[in-house]
């Protein structure tokens, strides 16, 4: 009952944020025009050169989404420096009767925050592309090589999958802001900070562990770009982000 | 300790329920890493300690329930005091509109006010602060600078309703620099200076100095009166008014001056303030 209550007030703090709803609309009006751009040209296939069908366009889209929510953390991260640098850790802390329900429920409320804007900005693309392009599934498997046929036997379990990926990839950069957030007690800094700490990652991690290559998956090849080992990188990540975060907590209290 | 500085020493206290415990002390006297300490939000290094059955050198994740007003009161500015209310109540179980309509009534705040927080005054904010941390009827309750931001009016219903929990059975740690609030509201007050219990007294009761004012008629009467046995301190503090510490009962004093004829034009009896003792031992010392 406690959590629940945490994530439900979690939750409100985020829902009221207009930079969340600026951050959203900005997000899919780039992947509006993207599909757009798209539309007018080609895309290569394992079957050739063809035009792009509705779902190819909007798989192209959702995989450009890992690097679009770069900023994300400003969105739905940062509640953790609030807490701590206002003293509201106190009384919420008191009130869960647990630091680490206090920490779950932060990271809960940025999944479901980010999974409802997720589904929002790919119905929102999904709509665009079917209006310039045909919902036509054949080829689709030669264009999005992750997931085996999925994506041409069953294209909204695909959607859905990635779109929890991508989910759990943005709690992650989120819960980089806590951290940060859990030593410096400035809600900004943590913000930008988990955004140049993802993008000094994309740029500096290896293939295999680069944030980017995890999160946009549907177009990329590699013996170990299964389903399970992108569930098992982020699910990793997000545990030990949890832990560090919750380290720096505890180490910020006995210091 | 607090980067490799001693914060608290020595410190020794005990809130029973029922009981107003003051805070007392300069900026950096500690007040907040004890506060810190008590609510599990801090560990010390050493000592130990128990709050509501939770030991403080705990290094559980688990943390005690306690009332806190803290002295940065902050709110989801674009919800109500009320949605601010029902949503912190909601994270123990209870937050039904009768339980938050009756905490912000008891601290004079309006439940049908359904503007945002961010156009309250930061009176209005503080009486939120106070119905959040007392609206789940605590069995402890923590107020940091309760006071800051409030009207005349404001600190007098804040000073009532501190009594009023305490003699309900809550015990309350009170920390403010309104030295005449903590006079008037607490039942020991706890001087801290550089992390150390310097005095606790209790402003009640004998702790602080009784004394006379006396008002004379002459001139020539004030040397008399500061000259006589059963004078221990005499400062004068205006032409014709002295503030005598004396070694015997007022009315044996009285009786002596008359005889000595002395001319008495008043004679007011008070005791030292806390400002006083806090001037004398903390500020001076």
């Amino acid at each position: 009952m406690r959590f629940v209550g945490l994530v439900k007030h979690e939750l409100a703090r985020l829902l009221v944020r207009r930079r969340l709803y600026l951050l959203t609309i900005g997000m899919a009006l780039v992947g509006v025009s993207g599909i757009v751009g798209d539309s007018q040209g080609l895309v290569s296939s394992t079957a050739g050169t063809i035009s792009p069908t509705a779902p190819m366009l909007l798989f192209g889209m959702l995989d450009q989404l890992a690097f679009l929510f770069i900023l994300w953390p400003v969105a739905v991260g940062g509640t953790l420096a609030e807490d701590v640098g206002s003293d509201l850790k106190s009384l919420l802390v008191t009130r869960a009767g647990s630091r680490i329900a206090w920490l779950g429920s932060k990271v809960v409320a940025a999944f479901l925050t980010s999974a409802v804007a997720f589904v929002a900005l790919a119905a929102t693309w999904g709509a665009t592309a079917l209006i310039i392009s045909p919902w036509r599934l054949a080829g689709l498997s030669g264009v999005v090589t992750f997931g085996g046929g999925v994506a041409e036997r069953h294209p909204l379990l695909l959607i859905g999958f990635v779109l929890v990926v991508l989910a759990l990839a943005a709690t992650c950069v989120a819960t980089v802001s806590s951290a940060i957030g859990a030593a410096t007690g400035s809600p900004a800094s943590s913000q930008v900070g988990a955004s140049i700490v993802y993008l000094v990652c994309i740029f500096i991690a290896p293939r295999q562990f680069n944030p980017l290559s995890r999160a946009s998956m549907l177009s990329f090849s590699a013996p170990w770009m299964t389903p399970a080992s992108v569930v098992w990188y982020w699910s990793t990540a997000l545990v030990l982000l949890v832990a560090a975060t919750y380290a720096v907590v505890r180490w910020n209290e006995a210091r | 300790m607090y980067a490799k500085r001693r914060v608290l020493d020595g410190v020794d206290l005990t809130i029973r329920p029922g009981e107003v415990l003051g805070l007392v002390g300069p900026n950096g006297a500690g007040k907040s890493t004890l506060i810190r300490i008590l609510s599990a939000m801090a560990r010390p290094t050493e000592g130990e300690g128990v709050v509501l059955g939770r030991s403080i050198r705990s290094s559980s994740s688990k943390t005690p329930f306690l009332g806190m007003m803290i002295e940065r009161p902050t709110f989801i500015e674009a919800l109500s005091g009320r949605s601010n209310l029902s949503l912190l109540f909601g994270i123990r179980g209870d937050s039904s509109s009768g339980v938050v309509a009756a905490a912000l009534t008891k601290v004079g705040l309006d439940p049908e006010d359904r503007r945002p927080v961010r156009t309250y005054s930061l009176g209005m904010r503080q009486r939120l602060s106070l119905a959040q941390a007392i609206g789940e009827n605590p069995s402890f309750l923590v107020l940091d600078e309760p006071t800051n931001g409030l009207d005349p009016s404001g600190i007098i219903a804040m000073r009532t309703i501190i009594r009023r929990l305490a003699d309900e059975g809550m015990g309350v740690l009170l920390a403010s620099h309104l030295l005449g609030e903590v006079e008037a509201v607490c039942d020991r007050v706890m001087l801290l200076k550089e992390g150390r219990v310097i005095r606790t007294l209790r402003p009640f009761q004998d702790d602080l100095a009784p004394f006379v004012l006396l008002e004379v008629e002459r001139e020539s009467d004030l040397a008399l009166v500061c000259s006589m046995s059963g004078v221990r301190v005499c400062r004068r503090l205006g032409p014709l008014l002295l503030r005598l510490e004396l070694t015997e009962g007022v009315p044996a004093t009285v009786r002596t001056l008359a005889a000595a004829g002395v001319g008495i034009e008043a004679v007011y009896r008070d005791r030292d303030s806390l400002e006083r003792v806090y001037l004398q031992e903390v500020a001076n010392s």
